[in-house]
């Protein structure tokens, strides 16, 4: 069974080049474009792994983060975080207290986001 | 006895007269009696004539002593010749000292007028400067503050001591630190800044804290003087530079994300067929205009921020340039099932005005308006006269702006949150509005909201025709991008 994978960002063009690059690596994809969206959809079918952007409307990144991080059955579900404003985050501070595995700057290699990921979800079925 | 000289004289020669009539007629009538008479009537008359000569000394001797220029007029004679000289001598003297002394009290009294008024007004000027000072002596004792340093609370109005100090700065350890630290090492820096946060109204303002040891022409130290900034603004703003360059950076990185993420698809054959390759050549192409837009929307905005803008100015009725923008946008009102009504003034609304970017402006709001506002929306766009303005309106049955939003609405590069969803933008279109309006033509913005029921932007611009003999600047049109931003 093919690995799930969840898009997350406001911007169509990049939805849709992320999802073209996991769908075409044998993944299966769902997206949405804010992170109000993206949580239901994560809570009607948990996805493995959860690609996400910062600024998003209604929820953002972090927001999102955060509701999975407190939900006892997705708490573990490894998260990168896919942004603009990457160089200005704390990468500490968002490993910490928002557990997020990964942060990617934009402008992002597809090929350098799915060997994160794969690497991300090696790690999860390992522990 | 008090004798004065004309007594004396009078009294003198006459005594002297009779009794030589006297002595005549005792020589007649008893020669014996001759020579006793003689002395005494040359007794008597001697006395007188010694006692008037004395007098008449002594008041030569007060006239002289009175009126020193006197004694100009010839050496004085009588027994107090050479004292009342030696005396005049002195007199002079003494009159030459006084007229000096007399002189420099002169000057003493205006020079101390002088730095009276010199302190009022150095007293005056420290006190009408907006930011709080303080002056402090050599033990680093409040001998000044001005009415902004007492805002601050640095000391009580009612608070100076017997010394004429206003006591201490204990209670600002780090300011009295600070001019302690400037007075103590003074040779070693005789300027010390820091920035100091004080307490007004319960919340911490920060204050560019600036103290100088002061020394005299001596090189004798007298104090220091702090002198404090309110940081606040200037922190704002630095703030909200920061938060334009990082807001340019995302708008940047996002479509140049794309272009780079559809590029390495295509190098990396995961888009195989011509179709879906035609496809993504066309993504990238529309973010290559994007980013074409943003770099456009941003010189111009830069533009006319700086001034450096050129416009063409000319008469016309503010009617013509609000209908020509009606009709660009009619056509994607109607597009989306939105009702798109104009209700523009009968009357002539004569305005001097750049017609592109006014025009611009008006499609801008109406561009938002049409964005904002979901379908089988009314749009309405209305211009009429109130005094000295022509008020151009637009009104929508859009989404709303919540109020939280209404201050930040014009900020370059803010969205309303809640609406990102519902259109793209770069944030910058009402920030060119704001520009157009009140930056060019001396016009204003307003906008009121509710959300749930609309919005509406209200454009007021100066009525009035200029003189059309005036020259014309050149034109330098606004970049179409800005029918997009």
């Amino acid at each position: 069974m093919s690995q799930h994978i969840h898009v997350c960002d406001d911007e169509p063009h990049i939805v849709l080049a992320v999802s073209l690059k996991f769908s075409k690596a044998g993944f299966r994809v769902t997206s949405d474009n804010n992170g109000q969206a993206a949580w239901d959809s994560i809570l009607r079918d948990p996805p493995h792994l959860v690609i996400t952007d910062l600024q998003m409307p209604l929820l953002d990144g972090l927001g999102l983060i955060k509701n999975i991080r407190s939900h006892p059955d997705l708490k573990d579900i490894p998260v990168i975080l896919l942004t603009a404003k990457g160089y200005e985050l704390d990468e500490e501070e968002l490993r910490v207290e928002y557990g997020v595995q990964q942060v990617l700057c934009k402008p992002f290699s597809p090929r350098e986001l799915i060997s994160i990921a794969n690497s991300l979800l090696d790690a999860a079925v390992t522990h | 006895m008090n004798w004065d000289r004309h007594t004396l004289w009078t009294a003198g020669w006459p005594a002297l007269s009779a009794g030589a009539v006297g002595v005549v007629l005792s020589a007649v009538v008893s020669p014996g009696l001759l020579i006793p008479s003689c002395v005494a009537v040359s007794a008597v008359a001697g006395s007188f004539l010694t006692a008037a000569w004395v007098h008449r000394g002594q008041q030569e001797a007060k006239a002289r002593l009175r009126h020193p220029e006197l004694s100009g007029t010839g050496n004085p004679g009588g027994i107090f010749g050479e004292v009342t000289q030696a005396a005049v001598t002195l007199l002079r003297q003494y009159e030459s000292e006084l007229q000096r002394l007399s002189v420099a009290k002169g000057e003493l009294e205006i020079s101390g007028k002088l730095q009276k008024k010199q302190a009022r007004r150095l007293d005056a000027a420290l006190r009408s400067i907006d930011q709080p000072v303080v002056l402090c002596d050599t033990r680093d004792h409040v001998l000044f503050t001005n009415a902004a340093a007492l805002r601050l609370g640095i000391i009580e109005d009612d608070s100076i001591s017997n010394s004429g100090t206003f006591g201490d700065l204990s209670k600002f350890i780090a300011l009295q630190q600070l001019i302690h630290d400037t007075r103590t090492r003074a040779v070693a820096a005789p300027r010390r800044t820091a920035e100091l946060n004080f307490t007004i109204n319960q919340q911490p303002i920060p204050f560019r804290t600036t103290v100088t040891a002061l020394f005299d022409d001596q090189n004798e130290q007298l104090g220091t003087l702090a002198v404090m900034t309110d940081v606040r603004e200037e922190k704002s703003a630095k703030a909200r530079h920061a938060e334009f360059v990082s807001s340019v950076a995302h708008e940047f990185k996002t479509p140049m994300a794309s272009i780079k993420a559809f590029l390495e698809l295509l190098v990396d054959g995961d888009v195989s067929e011509p179709d879906e390759q035609k496809a993504m050549f066309e993504k990238i192409d529309y973010q290559v205009d994007r980013l074409n837009r943003l770099v456009s929307n941003l010189l111009n905005l830069a533009r006319i921020e700086s001034g450096a803008v050129k416009l063409t100015r000319e008469d016309c009725d503010l009617n013509d340039v609000v209908q020509r923008a009606a009709e660009v946008i009619r056509p994607l009102a109607e597009e989306r099932g939105q009702q798109f009504v104009t209700d523009l003034s009968q009357l002539y609304l004569p305005v001097h005005v750049d017609r592109d970017f006014l025009g611009q402006a008006i499609i801008n709001l109406l561009s938002n308006a049409v964005k904002y506002t979901p379908e089988k929306g009314r749009i309405t766009l209305r211009s009429h006269m109130e005094e000295l303005e022509a008020i151009i309106e637009v009104e929508d049955t859009g989404y709303g702006i919540p109020p939280e939003s209404l201050p930040k609405i014009f900020d370059r590069f803010y969205r309303v949150p809640e609406h990102q969803h519902a259109a793209k933008g770069t944030g910058l279109g009402l920030a060119f509005v704001q520009s157009i309006a009140e930056d060019l033509h001396n016009g204003h913005i307003a906008v009121e909201s509710t959300v749930g029921v609309g919005s509406k932007f209200s454009m007021r611009i100066p009525l009035g025709h200029q003189d059309s003999k005036r020259s014309k600047k050149t034109a330098a049109k606004p970049e179409p991008a800005l029918a997009n931003a």
